[in-house]
């Protein structure tokens, strides 16, 4: 073994004494001398670990982890109900979070996506009544005009239920639709208008055709709202064959077709609806009274019926 | 995650995780004073040894859980501290390497040149009285590089074997061998005229 070799071993595996490496030391006092001083050093070395300990250290340690928020580790040790008590109300309040938003949504969705109510087949008076009409709500009355023409040229246009907006209303918004007493269309709707005088599909469609009243529930009334409340021409004509008075009325509150109702206005301006055989009828909705209350037509009995009946 | 209880350490760290903050304490008196000794040669200053080993605990306190076992415990908290080391050794030397730049004269002529720095080599003639050895070693592992340093202090000073080397200092058994050849080699070159 050469020197080199020797001081190589030495310094990867140090101070052997075995096998080539021994027999070079003990024949070359060069590699001795060297390996007597890595001796030293090593003792030496070893005699440096043996060094103090700061007295402060210890409690400068324990300060700083105390001083440390508590790992995760450590905290489920300490607390193991923790994470339990924790975990019940926030995977409470996740899900009536998700049942609220899905609660939500479905409820708004069908709105969205309502199909566009079809367009009420309203029946609605000839021109000339119609300009001559002056009521507030929708309540359109000709005083003192001549019973034969005026009923002629009054005779209410009734729409076809096919005949619907061409274009759907916009998602989320509800068509037109026309209130109780609520104002005619107008002459630049364009609305497909039935002859004059033809019932045609009207009478099948006005939901009140029957000779008892019918009052209809909220439910009733919101569906109505949905779908269009219809309007027909009446006449209301003083019993002692005066001047008649025309009104629009809603179909719920209109006498059925070929059909005479008497009303009878109070002195307090109150009415009663009472049929041919002298029965008192109700007044669905209010509707007849809420027409005639702003017209103040005298007291005494009046006949009512469909223009065209 | 399993710990491998081969020792008081492996137990220590068992019952730190079933909250026994007794156990922390226990592991910290049992490996503070190796692991201030090793910073102290790394570093060369009091306060830069304690405050790393400071941090070296912290580290390990937050990370326990995170200990798998598969080496020992004080090569585990070795290898953390020599990592604290490295980075606060960098640190200092970009500091001096700042500090040194500004280290500039100016002559009567307004002509600049730099400080030269003063010589932090030990003195032969105090090392060679006798007994110097120490002192001699102290310098001379002051003046070899970082990487030949570690290698030296965990090897030579703290005894550590070549497996717990190669775990400590994240190395094979081949490149601990040959590292710490180089290393006392670089060792010998700075004694060379000091000791003997």
């Amino acid at each position: 073994m050469r020197c080199e070799e020797f001081l190589r071993v030495m310094d990867e595996d140090g101070p052997v004494q075995s096998g080539d490496a021994g027999a070079h030391l003990a024949s070359c006092p060069a590699c001795r001398r060297a390996f007597e001083e890595f001796l030293s050093v090593r003792r030496e070395f070893r005699a440096m670990s043996d060094g103090e300990t700061p007295a402060d250290l210890h409690g400068l340690i324990m300060a700083r982890v105390r001083a440390e928020p508590e790992s995760g580790s450590r905290r489920a040790g300490r607390f193991p109900w923790f994470r339990a008590a924790w975990a019940g109300p926030i995977a409470a309040v996740v899900l009536f979070a998700v049942l609220g938003g899905w609660a939500v949504f479905h409820e708004i969705r069908p709105f969205r996506k309502m199909p566009p109510p079809p367009a009420p087949p309203i029946a609605r008076p000839a021109p000339q009544a119609l300009a001559k009409a002056e009521a507030p709500r929708g309540a359109r009355a000709d005083l003192g005009r001549p019973s034969a023409q005026g009923m002629n040229e009054s005779r209410p246009r009734e729409v076809a239920p096919a005949a619907r907006p061409a274009e759907p209303p916009e998602a989320g918004l509800a068509a037109p639709v026309p209130l109780e007493g609520g104002p005619f269309p107008t002459a630049g709707e364009s609305r497909q208008s039935a002859p004059a005088g033809a019932e045609g599909p009207l009478a099948q469609s006005v939901p009140m055709a029957s000779a008892a009243p019918h009052n209809p529930t909220q439910l009733e009334q919101e569906e109505d709202a949905a779908q269009g409340i219809f309007y027909v021409l009446c006449s209301l004509q003083s019993e002692d064959n005066g001047s008649p008075i025309v009104v629009s009325l809603p179909a719920t509150a209109a006498p059925p077709s070929d059909t005479r109702w008497w009303v009878v206005v109070k002195r307090n301006g109150g009415i009663q609806i009472t049929d041919a055989r002298g029965q008192t009828l109700a007044d669905p909705q209010g509707g007849i009274e809420s027409v005639l209350a702003p017209l103040h037509p005298p007291p005494g009995r009046y006949r009512l019926q469909r223009a065209n009946g | 995650m399993p710990v491998t209880v081969r020792d008081a350490d492996g137990r220590d760290v068992l019952r730190f995780r079933e909250g026994d903050e007794s156990a922390f304490e226990a592991l910290v008196l049992r490996h503070e004073r190796q692991l201030y000794q090793i910073a102290l040669r790394m570093l060369g200053s009091r306060e830069d040894a304690m405050e790393a080993v400071q941090e070296t605990f912290l580290r390990i306190f937050r990370s326990l859980k995170d200990f798998r076992g598969n080496a020992a415990f004080r090569t585990w908290a070795v290898g953390i501290l020599l990592n604290l080391c490295r980075s606060r050794i960098v640190s200092t030397r970009e500091r001096m390497r700042r500090r040194e730049m500004a280290l500039v004269k100016v002559d009567d002529e307004g002509e600049m040149s730099a400080i030269d720095p003063p010589d932090q080599r030990p003195d032969p003639e105090a090392a060679a009285l006798g007994g110097e050895l120490r002192q001699a070693l102290e310098r001379a592992l002051g003046q070899v590089s970082p990487e030949h340093r570690e290698i030296l202090i965990l090897r030579e000073i703290q005894g550590m074997e070549y497996e717990e080397l190669g775990q400590a200092l994240g190395c094979a058994h081949g490149t601990v061998k040959s590292r710490l050849c180089r290393a006392r080699q670089a060792l010998r070159e700075a004694l060379e005229g000091v000791w003997p």
